[in-house]
């Protein structure tokens, strides 16, 4: 085999010599813990590490722990809250910042709805700490939800706006001359076909609220916990079956939004 | 005579950039008028200033006699044929066109109605529930015209519509748009750089260069008496030579020009000792035909067959170079040799003076 005709271009990756070996560890890496973890809660003994037999009991525990239930509850109001209010900013910023004619500092602003991205988050947390304590603000939840919202901003703009830049802007003028009003040309036109790019933006928003620990964790407080610090609280006292129940749980749940999300997203390209 | 649009001292500025320069002109009703220019020439903004999509910097335009400068897009009785056709990709063949009457809140009933009147004018009736993206270049360009004309506007404006299209469909859409104009008496306000677009269509031409008007005529005078150089360059082929103005009285003037021919010519308000340029359509010029006006002699240096017609380039004794296009009118037509000495002749009246 001539040497040389292995590194044209455009050639398939697929062919170049230990793909496949490379490939097995890289999966083998990535999800052999994660196999571990949904083995284990099955696993009747109370010691995390030796395999007894196999049993549901940790998943029945999981389910009735209040504890668990509730920053679960938390975790599902906070990340739907701020999604709706991440969302409709990012919106809002992504028709001004690509439709808007003359908009004045345009680059700044955009740099601005982005911040949250490049500011290392503890740096965020720390300061939406001070000014939450400066405006006297008491409810855990409103602070959760606040800080969540401010950080899931970047994260459904950049979706939209990206939805927005391939969106034809002669449509929107179509409409206008076709004697449109401004209103319902966002309501007939433009908002129909950005639909696919708020979708992922929010669906990315609510996935980064749930996901969030740092923020969570120094903003949390007055009778509200997420589900990740809870999670992180039954981390301190030592790993339990239950937790490997809890985290089975999750993918599974994960998993389940995942899969339709995915579906509809390859059915509108 | 009623003008449908009415300009006047209109310009427009992007900063520094003067895009429109003082422009002044009307439009008649029922009128196929096209605006014809290289790009950058202004024209698309002057579209644009009509449509509602952009805010003239000075001047007044009319729509009908009314003042439309403080109406929104979306408020003027003018629908845009866009260059892209800017079809909704969500909506139905039948539901774009649908759109504009729907937003005159016109019934259901009369809407459907229009829809299949439009779908049938353009010959699309069997596509009526079909997705934009399913139909080809030509099928969208007629979509996106039955939607602007749905609603009956007062103008109809076209931004370049055929520029997508290849060469056979769009000879064929030349013609349907003549005749969609004439069946609706709409008025047609068509932007295009294709100066045969513009000579086959239009009612008048408004020839524009880098922001104002060089000439508004009909297509035949357009391409007869150039105003100026541009104009003669920009619609058709023609030999330009530098000439000099002679004497000259209060009807005619003489020209000494690089053929050496004696020439009185029209006195357009030139001044003695002025340099200006002399035009001749290639066209116009005859090889070996005797009886004409101007006879020189010449030598055939270049030949380019192009089937209707042959294009020659012919040097003459005072070694000046013309462009001389013959029509092949009979098979096996008098083809001639490169380097053959001819002679060529044309008429006075075919030559036109032109100011620099």
């Amino acid at each position: 085999m001539n040497i040389l005709a292995m590194f044209k271009p455009n050639r398939d990756a697929k062919h170049y010599p230990g793909f496949g070996a490379v490939g097995v560890l890289f999966f083998t890496f990535l999800y052999l813990p994660i196999l571990v973890i949904i083995a284990y809660s099955f696993n009747s003994n109370r010691i995390v590490s030796v395999w007894q037999g196999f049993s549901w009991q940790w998943y029945a525990s999981a389910l009735q722990n209040e504890g668990l239930l509730n920053s679960l509850r938390v975790s599902l109001t906070v990340a739907l809250f701020a999604t709706l209010v991440a969302t409709v900013i990012a919106v809002s910023a992504a028709l001004v910042l690509e439709r808007g004619q003359n908009v004045k500092h345009a680059k700044l602003s955009q740099g601005v709805v982005n911040l949250p991205l490049m500011l290392p988050e503890i740096v965020f947390a720390v300061a939406i700490l001070i000014l939450f304590s400066q405006l006297g603000i008491q409810s855990g939840m409103l602070k959760l939800i606040l800080a969540h919202s401010a950080f899931c901003i970047p994260f459904a703009f950049l979706p939209i706006r990206a939805r927005l830049q391939g969106m034809d802007n002669n449509l929107e003028q179509a409409a206008q001359d076709l004697y449109a009003t401004p209103l319902v040309t966002f309501r007939r036109i433009t908002l129909p076909l950005i639909a696919p790019g708020i979708f992922a933006g929010s669906m990315l928003s609510f996935v980064i609220s749930m996901d969030d620990f740092i923020t969570s964790n120094i903003v949390s407080g007055g009778g509200a916990t997420t589900l990740p610090v809870y999670i992180f609280s039954l981390v301190k006292q030592g790993v339990s079956p239950e937790l490997n129940a809890i985290s089975t749980l999750i993918m599974v749940a994960s998993l389940l939004i995942a899969t339709p999300c995915w579906l509809i997203a390859k059915r509108s390209r | 005579m009623n003008h449908a649009i009415s300009i006047k001292n209109v310009s427009k500025f992007y900063g520094d950039y003067r895009a429109i320069k003082d422009i002044s002109f009307d439009i008649q009703d029922n009128e196929f008028f096209t605006l014809l220019g290289p790009s950058g020439c202004g024209k698309t903004t002057l579209l644009r200033m009509i449509a509602g999509f952009e805010i003239p910097s000075g001047g007044v335009i009319k729509l009908h006699g009314t003042d439309i400068q403080s109406l929104p897009a979306h408020q003027r009785r003018v629908n845009t044929v866009f260059q892209n056709y800017a079809l909704f990709p969500h909506m139905t063949l039948a539901q774009n066109i649908g759109f504009g009457l729907q937003m005159l809140n016109w019934s259901k009933e009369k809407i459907a109605a229009r829809v299949d009147e439009m779908l049938e004018l353009v010959h699309m009736r069997p596509f009526a529930s079909r997705m934009p993206s399913a139909l080809s270049g030509g099928q969208q360009q007629r979509i996106a015209l039955a939607r602007a004309l749905a609603p009956k506007p007062e103008v109809l404006l076209l931004d370049e519509p055929l520029s997508a299209l290849d060469l056979k469909l769009r000879q064929s859409m030349r013609d349907e748009l003549q005749q969609l104009q004439r069946d609706t008496g709409i008025t047609f306000i068509f932007v295009t750089h294709d100066q045969e677009e513009a000579l086959a269509m239009s009612d008048r031409i408004c020839v524009l260069a880098e922001g104002t008007v060089q000439q508004i005529s009909s297509p035949n005078e357009i391409y007869e008496n150039p105003n100026n150089k541009f104009v003669a360059d920009f619609i058709g082929e023609t030999n330009f030579m530098p000439v000099t103005i002679n004497s000259h009285d209060n009807a005619t003037v003489s020209v000494t020009n690089p053929l050496g021919i004696e020439l009185n010519v029209p006195n357009k308000g030139f001044s003695q000792g002025q340099e200006a340029t002399m035009s001749l359509r290639p066209e116009k010029i005859s090889i070996n035909t005797p009886g004409l006006e101007v006879n020189l002699q010449g030598k055939i240096v270049h030949r380019t067959y192009m089937g209707g017609y042959t294009h020659y380039k012919v040097r003459t004794e005072n070694a000046t170079e013309l462009r001389i296009s013959k029509r092949n009118t009979i098979s096996n037509d008098t083809e001639y040799n490169l380097g053959q000495q001819v002679d060529i002749g044309f008429s006075k009246a075919s030559v036109r003076v032109l100011s620099q």
